[in-house]
């Protein structure tokens, strides 16, 4: 064989071997489109406005356990109902950014906790809600966003007149109310709204509770 | 002079084509091979954006059929499909198991509750150890450690270790919950009944609920394990069987 054909065949060889080692820095498809997504979920409680009953903690005790999570009233009636509220933001489209699913969060006291899952099924951390129950665990429902924010109201449980024998006997409860907190990872508190112990509106826009970014590559 | 010549072309040729093979050869192994055969449930990436509305609660999948991961909703049928289905109540390796449910602590007194580190180092190398000596990729520090001490001894144990989620690897995310408590032999756990099977965790007889799709993780798993009067659970969401399984028994090393 000619010997300017060997040397062009080992060439062309390299290069293609050469896109072969880089193709991991570029998986799948190129990226054509970057989408930026916001979540922010607001307080649960059944009334708008409602009491905040203690401010930003991990339990509610005397001096009070630093922490992400807030203690509000819900206290109007007995296993008053409790809501998942959010506004969500898409940089491009409208419709939704994921799902929330309503799960058993029972441990030490009961509790429920809605796992977000955006659209195309990565989970997005998930919202606590302890000494709450449900009556529908597994459910799940859409949580819309668009360019101009867009709001969802589910309901996703109820606050328990009552709490198991285990959470009370370590007195983390010592009456009916909505402790909701956060994963840490992905949430940021909005420590900058909730800073006394008073009433807030739970449905405006202005006062979510916690919030997080992430970005569609697609 | 020639003859010289014309065996360096030919060497530097014969290396091109090593160096070609070996790149493509190492590129491959990386980035995994499309051609290689599906699993019953594989991740793939997204390649659309996410307009329209997702499936109502009324959709379910084909039977027989496997999600499509690069479209967005993929998994929507599944867990309405999982939704209709009742939730288990029952007894299956000596625990009852069933949504709420009171553990009956072993106490005289007010069980005291530690919280954090401290509640960590308290159960370390106790039967309510809430540390597993396997740790699955994307595990945070957990969340939410609650310890329950009578009389200075561990009577319960629980925390939440968030599994961060991360599209590069195909990783979804999801979370990993260890309870272990004395007390009554029952497990609050709220998950479909046609997921339960019993098994062995460490040597030890243990009552499994398997994800929706096992390979991906989607849906709630758990196992439930009842050793020295201990109930042991770990209750998982998003993660793959066998990395909740692999975490289960690394609570008992």
């Amino acid at each position: 064989m000619n010997t300017r054909a060997l040397v062009i065949i080992g060439a062309l060889s390299f290069i293609a071997g050469l896109a072969g080692l880089l193709n991991p820095l570029f998986p799948g498809r190129a990226a054509a489109t970057t989408e930026n997504v916001t979540l922010g979920v607001n307080p649960g409680p059944d009334h708008s406005p409602d009491a905040l009953n203690c401010l930003w903690h991990s339990e509610c005790t005397s001096p009070v356990k630093a922490g992400t999570a807030l203690d509000w009233a819900n206290s109007f009636s007995a296993n008053e109902v409790i809501y998942w509220r959010s506004y969500g933001y898409r940089s491009l489209g409208s419709g939704t950014l994921g799902k929330g699913t309503i799960k058993d969060y029972t441990g030490t006291c009961s509790g429920i906790r809605v796992e977000v899952t955006d659209d195309f099924g990565f989970v997005k951390g998930s919202i606590y809600y302890v000494h709450q129950r449900s009556w529908t665990y597994g459910a799940t429902f859409a949580i819309n966003a668009s360019p101009s924010w867009s709001y969802t109201s589910a309901t996703i449980g109820f606050s328990w007149s009552d709490e198991l024998p285990n959470c009370k006997s370590m007195l983390l409860w010592t009456g009916q109310h909505l402790h909701q907190d956060a994963q840490s990872g992905p949430y940021t508190p909005n420590y900058g709204v909730f800073t006394s112990l008073q009433s807030y509106p739970v449905d405006s826009y202005y006062d979510w509770q916690y919030r997080q970014s992430w970005q569609w590559n697609y | 002079m020639v003859r010289v010549k014309a065996r360096q072309w030919f060497a530097g040729a014969a290396i091109g084509v090593a160096l070609g093979v070996g790149a493509y050869a190492a590129g491959s192994a990386i980035s995994g091979n499309e051609s290689t055969p599906a699993a019953a449930d594989v991740a793939r990436l997204p390649n659309a954006p996410p307009t329209g509305t997702a499936p109502g609660p009324d959709v379910t999948p084909l039977p027989g059929s496997t999600p499509d991961t690069s479209q967005p909703f993929w998994y929507v049928p599944y867990l309405n499909q999982s939704y209709k289905t009742p939730l288990f109540d029952g007894t299956i390796a000596g625990v009852h198991i069933a949504s709420g449910g009171d553990y009956g602590l072993p106490c005289d007194t007010n069980v005291t509750p530690v919280e954090g580190a401290a509640g960590l180092t308290a159960v370390a190398g106790t039967p309510f150890s809430l540390t597993s000596s396997f740790r699955p990729d994307g595990i945070a520090s957990p969340d939410r450690i609650i310890v329950g001490l009578c009389r200075g001894r561990p009577v319960s144990a629980e925390a939440t270790y968030p599994v961060t989620s991360d599209p590069a690897t195909m990783r979804y995310g999801g979370t990993i919950l260890v309870f272990r408590h004395a007390g009554l032999p029952v497990a609050g756990l709220s998950i479909p009944r046609d997921r339960w099977s019993a098994g062995a965790i460490a040597g030890r007889p243990a009552a499994i609920a398997r994800p929706i799709l096992p390979d991906i993780g989607l849906g709630d798993s758990a196992v439930v394990v009842l050793d020295g009067g201990v109930v042991t659970i770990v209750s998982a969401s998003g993660i793959p069987q066998a990395q909740v399984e692999k975490f289960a028994a690394g609570l008992f090393q």
